[in-house]
């Protein structure tokens, strides 16, 4: 959570990552792991797929943004047939414990499904940009990972940013992802969060930074895998 | 990715894992890990305090005391919040982003959540629950609030078949949508969990270790005897049967029971070792008077057992509220009828050692302390009808220093004379929370 950290502390994180943020070339996320960023450390054997339910929590938004391309998009065009993770940050957040972790995690979760092609085929990564002093779509097409890793077909990933203000608002408002002021200045603080999501457009889990586990994440994506085969715990 | 990039990111990553660590946690600590914590010191303690007829409003309600050292009503209360009639307030946690105040009444089963974000110094109510028992299929009681990402997990204490002990866990949205309810496993519907000895299926504390998905509940008693008069109670041989003897091991991601640890005598408050790699937690029991250590063995099990006994257990000081320091080494342990509070030197958990004790007053029950152990904050109120009576009601909220030798009091307030009630459990509030 940025939020706990000195603005003094912010600029020395800040100017640490960014080398190291811009180092992996034009895709600008690092693929690094979960581990790498050395948090968490997970210690336990994740429970099956499908022997635990995932109660609804509520219905995934609609929201209009665009995408790395310009091109407008309504969030449910990317929801709705698939399942989805869907993260929220700033491309420039630098807080190992925040954005860089959410978007290392989803790069593991990539790289699992595409050892499982059931999971690979029914599976959508989403980052939705809450910082839209930085992020356009210019810099969303720098951050978005290629859908071919090497010969692999991996689950593609879309990267988004609402229009405007007012928009940006209203979407995260409607999935209760807290953010702080936006500035031009800074990326906003914001609390970490991810969200997974059915075909049926409900929001099915929500994942904070001691929750941020990518065996979690794809078991928990398998085990609705297995629910839309009529297969319930 | 070449191995000097690799080598980079590790190295970054330790620094700026370290680094944020060391600033940015300044909170209470055994709050759930999934919560946002405050930066520096608390300038705020709510207090969910209990109305007593005739007293003021005679209403439940939330008090703010403001502890900012500088500030010209520092160690006075500055806000007050009732919510209409008495509900038998008492525990309460803030959601995940702590925007929120949830709060629990024994008696109703109400639920009550305060807005502590646009204001942090004058909560408001913001919403109130009213369904709770018929939505989560018989829960009464709502206990423990416990932050999980996006949602909150509820601990009850009864049902409303016979108001015994029998309970479970409710988990509602940050929204206030009920989402599913966990039965704590009993003999017969153990789901699949190994028993120790019993499984009463009673609930009181919930807390989670998210490094190894671990979960743990543990037991009091039901309403027919919470509300009960304590002194009734105590002569009824039969009442006194019906207290919790378990600490439930679960699967977390699952809400699954896996062990039921045999830990007589009523386990209450669970206080998880913050440091990493340390796979233990602190529980008291309230009858036996003794401090239970759950732990992880070498062979990956989880084990409860008996590790040290709290003042002198025949004379049944009713060991109620902990809190374990930051660092894992200090446990403070409040009993109600003495009005103590005995410090433990906990550096080996296997073998706490008293190292130090102080009488409070002649009740007492809640205890809070800051990330860094310097300061804590104690209150009177156990249970409405299980308070002490006459001039040993005292009702108070008292604020110390800790120097590591000695508890020093930096300012009490008297809650029946300032006409507010019974104060009962305390959480911190800060207002650079939400402005940064």
């Amino acid at each position: 959570m940025r939020i706990a950290t000195p603005a003094a502390l912010t600029l020395l994180v800040a100017g640490l990552l960014v080398p190291a943020a811009w180092a992996h070339g034009p895709r600008g996320s690092s693929g690094s792991t979960a581990a790498d960023l050395g948090y968490p450390r997970f210690d336990y054997q994740p429970p099956a797929p499908g022997t635990y339910q995932l109660p609804a929590v509520k219905p995934a938004a609609d929201g209009q943004v665009v995408d790395a391309t310009g091109t407008p998009r309504r969030l449910h065009e990317l929801t709705g047939d698939r399942i989805v993770v869907l993260s929220f940050i700033s491309t420039r957040c630098s807080d190992a414990h925040g954005c860089p972790l959410a978007t290392a995690v989803l790069h593991q979760l990539r790289e699992v499904a595409a050892r499982d092609p059931a999971l690979a085929r029914r599976l959508r990564l989403v980052t939705l940009s809450f910082d839209l002093a930085h992020d356009t779509p210019a810099v969303l097409a720098r951050f978005v990972p290629p859908a071919r890793n090497g010969k692999t077909q991996t689950s593609p990933w879309v990267a988004v940013v609402p229009r405007s203000e007012s928009e940006l608002s209203s979407i995260l408002a409607a999935y209760g992802q807290p953010v702080g002021p936006r500035v031009v200045e800074a990326p906003p603080t914001h609390l970490l969060r991810v969200y997974l999501i059915d075909a049926r457009r409900q929001i099915r889990n929500v994942y904070g930074l001691d929750f941020l586990d990518p065996r979690l994440l794809a078991n928990d994506a398998r085990t609705l895998l297995l629910e839309e085969q009529g297969r319930r715990p | 990715m070449r191995p000097f990039k690799i080598a980079m990111w590790i190295a970054l990553a330790g620094l700026l894992v370290a680094l944020p660590a060391a600033v940015a946690r300044a909170d209470e600590p055994c709050q759930s890990p999934y919560m946002q914590k405050i930066t520096g010191e608390e300038e705020f303690v709510h207090v969910w305090t209990l109305g007593v007829e005739g007293m003021g409003d005679g209403s439940d309600k939330l008090v703010t005391v403001d502890v900012r050292r500088k500030s010209p009503t520092y160690g006075k209360v500055i806000h007050s919040v009732s919510v209409g009639g008495r509900h038998e307030a008492h525990h309460g946690g803030f959601s995940d982003d702590r925007r929120y105040f949830w709060t629990g009444g024994l008696d109703t089963s109400k639920i009550f959540i305060f807005d502590v974000a646009t204001d942090p110094a004058k909560p408001r109510l913001y919403r109130t629950i009213d369904d709770f028992v018929k939505v989560s299929g018989g829960m009464v009681g709502p206990h423990t609030f416990y932050a999980l990402p996006g949602r909150m997990m509820i601990a009850a204490l009864s049902n409303d078949r016979d108001h015994g002990g029998r309970t479970g866990l409710v988990e509602y949205s940050n929204d206030g949508k009920y989402l599913t309810t966990h039965w704590i496993p009993t003999a017969t519907t153990a789901n699949g969990a190994k028993v120790e000895k019993v499984a009463d299926g009673y609930g009181y504390d919930v807390r989670v270790l998210p490094r190894k998905n671990v979960m743990l509940t543990s037991s009091f008693t039901g309403w027919s005897n919470y509300m009960m008069d304590f002194g009734q109670m105590l002569k009824d041989p039969e009442a006194m049967k019906r207290f919790g003897q378990t600490v439930v091991v679960w699967d977390f991601h699952a809400r699954k029971p896996k062990k039921v640890l045999h830990v007589p005598g009523s386990p209450l408050e669970i206080r998880f070792a913050t440091q990493p790699s340390r796979n233990y937690a602190f529980v008291t029991t309230a009858l036996t008077s003794k401090i239970w250590l759950i732990y992880e063995d070498d062979k990956g099990e989880w084990q409860g057992k008996a590790v040290a006994d709290i003042g002198d257990p025949a004379k049944i000081p009713l060991p109620v509220a902990i809190t374990l320091s930051a660092d894992d080494k200090t446990l403070w342990v409040d009993s109600f009828m003495d009005g103590t509070v005995r410090t433990y030197d906990v550096t080996d958990p296997h073998k706490p050692r008293e190292i130090y004790s102080k009488r409070i007053g002649s009740q007492l029950n809640m205890v809070s302390q800051s990330w860094d152990g310097k300061r804590l904050y104690f209150t009177s109120s156990l249970l409405a009808r299980w308070d002490k009576k006459g001039a040993d009601n005292e009702q108070f909220f008292k604020a110390y220093t800790w120097d590591g030798k000695a508890l020093e009091e930096r300012f009490a307030l008297d809650f029946t004379k300032l006409g507010l009630g019974r104060p009962h459990i305390m959480r911190f509030g800060s207002a650079s929370l939400y402005t940064k």
